[in-house]
């Protein structure tokens, strides 16, 4: 009973925290960007467009459930190569330009689906096949891309490539002096989320049934940010933490009915004065005064 | 005998009509301590900016282990033999001390992202090699005990050491140390020179120093060269310059010599 009538709000607590984490990624890098929801539009695009054009009937036909994962992988190809065209000339640029360049990109991306005929133009996509009956069922996609990627990220700071991206993160002038290739890094940290980004487009597809030019709004993608920022950006556990608390806030708050909005305001108020180091922070430290 | 390191020949750097480096030529041999003195704002740093690649220059050439680096970027420059340390400190603040040093190691990594990532046998092998040569670092410069706190943690002079530690984690051939002295105590002085005599002669190393702190320059370094108003005034063995005229104008302020500020 609870699970059906939440199943909705947890499997998007999951797709939503996998979308901040593909911010954490470039974050951790120091870099700030807002085009996550770009990528994660054009893997939904691409698998409402698998899912639905005629022209994919055979494929369809011939793959069965397999589908999935071949919509998956292409929107990965796609994701990391648009994510490479991008990030090249917008990694030149710093702090605040680099999170307005990947707004514009967003914005151009948006401008270009609604002009395309094998986008649905405004209407966008409908009717997208779905492989489960009820909403809880795609936990079985995101569950397991969330896990995978909370491992991704555990292992990444133990690496040689995380450690240069914390490295740029905290003084990228002296990385830079130490011999780390600053621009492959942060680019290599930027098309990392590209990717996670467009699997996650890619998965949500079906599970919203319809796509379309909404879901890469301006209000999304800060969205995302705030989920990292809240949850907290310097753990791996700081997207999760942040999707759980803002996308079961409005859920839980609904007997407030339009205050709500408001309440959702406070809370990002008060924890960025608050909690600097996000959800994930105050935890940490509490551990350690527990400790002590 | 000698082979020349690193090699300047007419290194000039404009900020819109200052001139902070102006026609700076000189060159230092393997196995040297050389320094660089000048009153303040007299272009030391700048110099250091020029020759690391982290500020282009305007005219002149910088040619390192034989070859000409203008217009390298800085990280291609670190990473053919010459690391730094910075006059204001620039740690990985947010990063564990033991990371400070494993960081720049990144340039000897002979194995691939996925490989890591999975922690195949030899990203292991190569993590635990990275891991010994820097708790090595970190026990020469005495923080071996504190590896795991945030550098931010540290105290001000433990954090020039740390900043020496991780120069040295690229293996470099030429060291440039601005300013480690600065905000030290005398006795922290004193161990700082028998330090980087000890470190020249561990790692075969080239250092090139700024310092203020005339003594330790004197006792420490086998050349000298003096820079005022972005220029060489100056350079040769420390009790020459110490007696040049020009240098003493320099430092104590002659009227007719340059402008007071």
């Amino acid at each position: 009973m609870f699970l059906e009538n939440y199943g909705f709000l947890i499997v998007a607590i999951v797709q939503q925290a996998l979308l901040g984490m593909s911010l954490w990624y470039p974050l951790m890098a120091g870099q700030l960007s807002l085009a996550s929801i770009g990528f994660y539009s054009l893997g939904g695009y691409i698998a409402a467009i698998m899912g639905t054009s005629p022209a994919f009937a055979a494929w369809r036909e011939a793959l069965g459930p397999a589908l999935y994962p071949v919509e998956w992988l292409i929107a990965l190809a796609a994701s990391v190569l648009l994510g490479l065209a991008v990030g090249i000339p917008a990694l030149r640029l710093r702090g605040i330009y680099l999170a307005l360049a990947t707004i514009a990109f967003v914005q151009v991306l948006n401008v270009v689906v609604l002009v395309l005929d094998v986008t649905g133009g405004a209407v966008g996509l409908f009717g997208i096949p779905q492989p489960f009956e009820s909403r809880l069922g795609y936990l079985w996609f995101f569950g397991p891309l969330l896990a995978v990627m909370l491992l991704f990220s555990a292992r990444l700071t133990r690496t040689v490539a995380g450690r240069s991206f914390m490295a740029i993160r905290e003084d990228e002038l002296a990385a830079q002096a130490m011999g780390i290739p600053t621009t492959f890094e942060k680019v290599r940290a930027f098309v990392i989320g590209c990717g996670l980004a467009g699997v996650v487009g890619a998965m949500s597809a079906p599970f919203l049934n319809t796509w379309n030019a909404r879901q890469s709004s301006f209000d999304a993608s800060v969205a995302c940010l705030a989920y990292v920022l809240i949850g907290g950006a310097r753990s791996v556990w700081g997207p999760l933490l942040g999707a759980a608390l803002l996308v079961a806030l409005p859920e839980v708050l609904r007997p407030l009915k339009d205050a709500r909005l408001i309440m959702n305001g406070i809370v990002l108020v008060v924890a960025c004065i608050y909690l600097p180091q996000g959800i994930a922070g105050l935890l940490a430290s509490l551990r350690r005064r527990e400790a002590a | 005998m000698s082979q020349t390191i690193l090699q300047l020949d007419g290194v000039s750097r404009a900020f819109g009509g200052l001139m902070a480096v102006g026609d700076v030529s000189f060159s230092v041999q393997a196995g040297e301590i050389f320094g660089l003195i000048g009153p303040n704002g007299a272009g030391k740093t700048t110099l250091f900016n020029l020759v690391s690649g982290i500020t282009p220059v305007s005219a002149g050439r910088v040619s390192f282990l034989g070859r000409d680096i203008l217009g390298l970027a800085p990280h291609k420059v670190a990473g053919m033999g010459m690391a730094r340390t910075f006059q204001n400190i620039r740690l990985f603040a947010g990063m564990s001390v033991l990371d400070n040093v494993r960081a720049p190691m990144q340039a000897f990594s002979r194995t691939g992202f996925l490989q890591d990532l999975i922690g195949l046998p030899a990203s292991r092998a190569q993590e635990a090699q990275i891991l010994a040569s820097a708790m090595e670092l970190l026990t020469l410069v005495g923080l071996d005990a504190k590896a795991r706190a945030a550098a931010s943690s540290l105290p001000y002079g433990e954090r020039r050491r740390l900043e020496i530690a991780r120069a040295l984690a690229l293996r470099p051939r030429l060291l440039l140390l601005d300013e480690p002295a600065a905000g030290l105590n005398l006795a922290e002085k004193a161990e700082l020179s028998d330090f980087i005599r000890d470190l020249r002669s561990r790692f075969d190393l080239t250092v090139l120093i700024i310092e203020h702190h005339v003594p330790l320059v004197m006792g420490l370094c086998d050349r000298l060269a003096v820079l005022n108003f972005g220029r060489l005034i100056c350079q040769g063995r420390p009790e020459e310059v110490r007696c040049d005229k020009s240098v003493i104008d320099a430092y104590l302020g002659d009227s007719h010599a340059a402008p007071r500020t």
